[in-house]
């Protein structure tokens, strides 16, 4: 049988379980905006009955735990959704910019110096002075403006390139320093729970982990100490226990996606080895950045030399074959391009190095307008009236001639035969459709991250409403429980007077 | 379902973003009167687009060569048709001169006067174009067409004119294959069946000779050949005529091409301004009533009412 102490003592726990509930409630109501915090509940359960020959008298409540209110699979599902996301985000962006280089709606852009370059041609044509001098001076500015278009748009792309080099080496700065963090948790967590769940750093290190997903692709893995393995795409342990392995920007010469030797590649440092794992970074920003640089940028380069080394190859070959005014050799319009590996051959860069021949440069005669040498004079240039080889030039506008793919060799073009202006419109175009592609893709994973992270906030997200009417009904227990101490105490004093 | 602040928070922020986005997006279109800004809107309309601008372009060009071209065209008309008056004057003088009762002095009147003829055709056979390159040297524009050897001396054999320039008419491309020609063969033109100074310097020859039947022949000979001569420059004129209506009816079809190809070039890129409009109205309705929910949603928790 109970005596009236013991009582006393169930009230006196179940204030105290019932203050830790308001603490609990504290906590979340103060954390409801803190980014990462997971509900907290306080556990309590029904304390061990005092077993008497009545039967089971029970002796009030206590607490055996605060747990955190998660759910695994959305965790797992925000961290892979905020890779996606982020690599998404990096390649949308990064097209944004392709796309604003190449194209420029106010006709200045390469498209409009194409255009402003085949109409100079036109007038040269139609040009009745003797010697064309207004003419070929007209078509010899248009030219060094589509060469400069051409020029700038390559610059503007490797700048692009450059800058997702330099967002990687940045990137893994950052990947590092949240990896060692994280190491350093796991160590911190293992102690601490050695006696309860360490909530609230668990809820940091989850944190961690997504900023470490926005980054890079990672994998997870908790031992039975609370302790996180992070793996990274390829399945290299980034941290291990309390080890955190690093991923060092190293400048690789080899490299052969790169066209400026400068750039860097990504190496693994850890578990005793060190070695380039740049190719097996697929996801996060980094994957994206690295995808940009190596892919997509580096591609794009490429189209626009075999693109211009095209345009150049196929309109020396006409000009070749007309005449100058001054002597009767054949002349090269653009810069002279024999002794290429390839047409996008990295160590000559060769959208960089498009020109217009020097020798249109020393002299307007050059511009081979004439068709035969003159016939007053027998030669060996071509008349001063004499426009017919400029209708051979003119064909290159819209007709279709051989083209030449990124990594052809000179001479050998596998690409569809096609127009200039039409070549031009694949290669925006392209450019265009990849825009167009990722902002979709991007679009629909901000909806599915959003869902993820609605799932999340569902489970484990606070309730200001939930944790107020959480506190009204602590408040009444504590009142019952304080009404069960007082009415003891009472009876107490009643015995006590009685004595 | 569990409600929590953060997830409405979140809700109606993402809601504005989208709404945000799609009201600039619609007013991008609204400003610019484009559906297409930029590639990634409609990659292929886009690229469309470039080819059909690049030949907006390019038959505005080959309308400026119809353009430049007539004026090549009108140069040298004039020119034959000057040298044809001077041709038809000779003749009447040539019927004037074959009449046997002109007296020394009048025949010396009218050999002055075919001299002058003589200088005139020569001036208009060496007639220049505006870019000021001859009109009758083919492609040898900077080349002087005709030259004049030797003067009217009396008593002396006339002067005789030799072709220095390019035999060859000049020919533009007034659409893609399509060309004409825009200056004439100036040997064809001058000396072609008939050589034009030859026939005037028979003239003068005939009236610089005493009158007799030897000077008459030759006047009689130089009235056929000034017939044959103004025919033929006749012929000439058609011929040029001929390149200017081809050129006229080639600008006809051309100006309706580039209105055409204007047009598919603004069905490509070009917003539609109704549906812009209303978008526009709707979207922006959409918007307030997005913010005013998000305010009155944002601030109600059960503390409101204990």
């Amino acid at each position: 049988m109970a005596g009236l102490f013991d009582t006393l003592g169930t009230a006196t726990r179940g204030l105290a379980v019932v203050q830790s509930g308001i603490a609990t409630t504290g906590h979340n109501i103060a954390n409801a905006d803190t980014p990462g915090y997971s509900r907290q509940r306080s556990v309590v359960e029904a304390s061990l009955a005092q077993m008497t020959g009545a039967g089971a008298i029970g002796t009030g409540a206590e607490q055996i735990s605060v747990d955190r209110v998660i759910d695994r699979f959305v965790a797992q599902r925000l961290v892979r959704e905020t890779s996606r996301q982020a690599t998404l985000d990096t390649e949308a962006s990064i097209y944004r910019q392709m796309e604003s280089v190449v194209s420029a709606s106010d006709g200045n852009g390469l498209a409009g110096d194409l255009t402003s370059f085949f109409d100079a041609l036109h007038d040269l044509s139609n040009a009745s002075d003797p010697g064309q001098a207004a003419a070929r001076t007209q078509l010899l500015s248009a030219g060094q403006s589509l060469v400069d278009s051409i020029r700038r748009t390559d610059s503007q792309l490797r700048q692009l390139q450059r800058a997702a080099d330099q967002g990687i080496s940045g990137l893994l700065v950052e990947v590092n320093s949240i990896s060692q963090e994280i190491a350093t948790l796991n160590k911190k967590i293992a102690i601490a729970e050695v006696t309860a769940p360490a909530n609230d750093l668990r809820d940091q290190r989850d944190q961690l982990v997504l900023s470490l997903a926005e980054k890079v692709d990672i994998t997870l893995v908790t031992d039975n100490q609370g302790m996180l393995s992070v793996r990274i795409s390829g399945g290299l342990p980034l941290v291990d226990k309390d080890i955190a392995a690093e991923l060092e920007a190293v400048v690789d010469p080899a490299n052969p996606n790169a066209f400026d030797p400068r750039f860097s590649q990504v190496f693994y440092n850890g578990a005793g080895s060190f070695f380039d794992a740049t190719s097996l970074i697929r996801g996060g920003e980094l994957g994206g950045l690295i995808e940009a640089r190596d892919g997509t940028l580096a591609g794009a380069i490429r189209e626009l030399d075999a693109f211009a080394y095209s345009l150049a190859d196929s309109f020396n070959q006409v000009h070749r074959g007309g005449l100058g005014l001054a002597d009767g050799n054949a002349h090269d319009f653009f810069a002279d391009l024999s002794g290429q590996a390839s047409v996008d051959d990295s160590a000559r860069n060769f959208a960089l190095s498009i020109d217009i021949d020097p020798s249109q440069g020393g002299s307007l005669l050059n511009i081979a307008a004439g068709a035969g040498p003159n016939p007053v004079t027998g030669g060996p240039g071509a008349a001063s009236g004499d426009t017919a080889w400029v209708e051979q030039l003119k064909v290159l506008r819209t007709g279709n001639v051989a083209t030449y793919l990124a990594g052809d060799v000179p001479g050998t073009p596998t690409g569809t035969s096609t127009s200039a202006v039409s070549a031009l419109g694949r290669f925006i175009g392209d450019i265009g459709q990849g825009a167009r592609t990722a902002e979709r893709s991007l679009a629909q994973q901000e909806s599915v991250l959003s869902a993820v992270k609605d799932r999340r906030d569902e489970v484990s997200g606070v309730s200001i409403d939930e944790e107020v009417a959480e506190l009204v009904k602590l408040q009444a227990s504590f009142q019952a429980n304080a009404k069960v101490l007082s009415t003891i105490s009472k009876m107490l004093d009643e015995l006590f007077a009685a004595l | 379902m569990r409600i929590t602040q953060t997830m409405l928070a979140r809700m109606s922020m993402q809601q504005l973003t989208n709404q945000r986005g799609r009201l600039a997006r619609t007013q991008e279109q609204a400003a610019t009167g484009l559906r297409v800004n930029r590639p990634s809107d409609d990659p292929v309309d886009y690229r469309s687009a470039l080819r059909l601008k690049d030949s907006v372009s390019q038959t505005g060009r080959y309308l400026r060569s119809i353009d430049l071209s007539k004026t090549r065209l009108h140069a040298t008309e004039d020119a034959i048709a000057d040298a044809a008056e001077v041709v038809g004057q000779a003749q009447a003088l040539a019927v004037q001169a074959g009449n046997s009762t002109n007296g020394a002095t009048a025949r010396a009147a009218l050999r002055v006067q075919v001299e002058q003829y003589f200088d005139q055709i020569l001036d208009a056979s060496n007639a220049r174009a505006s870019g000021g390159g001859y009109v009758f040297s083919g492609v040898a524009s900077d080349t002087v067409a005709f030259v004049q050897t030797g003067t009217f001396v009396s008593g002396s054999p006339p002067p005789t004119v030799a072709f220095a320039g390019d035999d060859s008419a000049v020919s533009v491309e007034i659409d893609e294959g399509v060309s004409i020609e825009v200056t004439r063969s100036g040997q064809g033109a001058f000396q072609g069946p008939v050589d034009v100074f030859a026939v005037l310097g028979q003239l003068w020859q005939g009236l610089d000779q005493p009158d007799s039947s030897a000077s008459r022949a030759l006047i009689r000979t130089a009235m056929g050949d000034l017939t044959v001569a103004f025919d033929h420059l006749n012929v000439e004129r058609a011929h040029i005529g001929g390149a200017e209506a081809k050129a006229d009816s080639f600008e006809l079809r051309l100006r309706s091409q580039e209105q055409e190809l204007a047009t598919q070039v603004s069905v490509l890129e070009d917003a539609d301004a109704y549906q812009v409009y209303s978008d526009l109205a709707a979207q922006e309705a959409a918007l307030q009533a997005s913010l005013e929910v998000t305010a009155r949603m944002q601030q109600p928790t059960l503390l409101d009412f204990l």
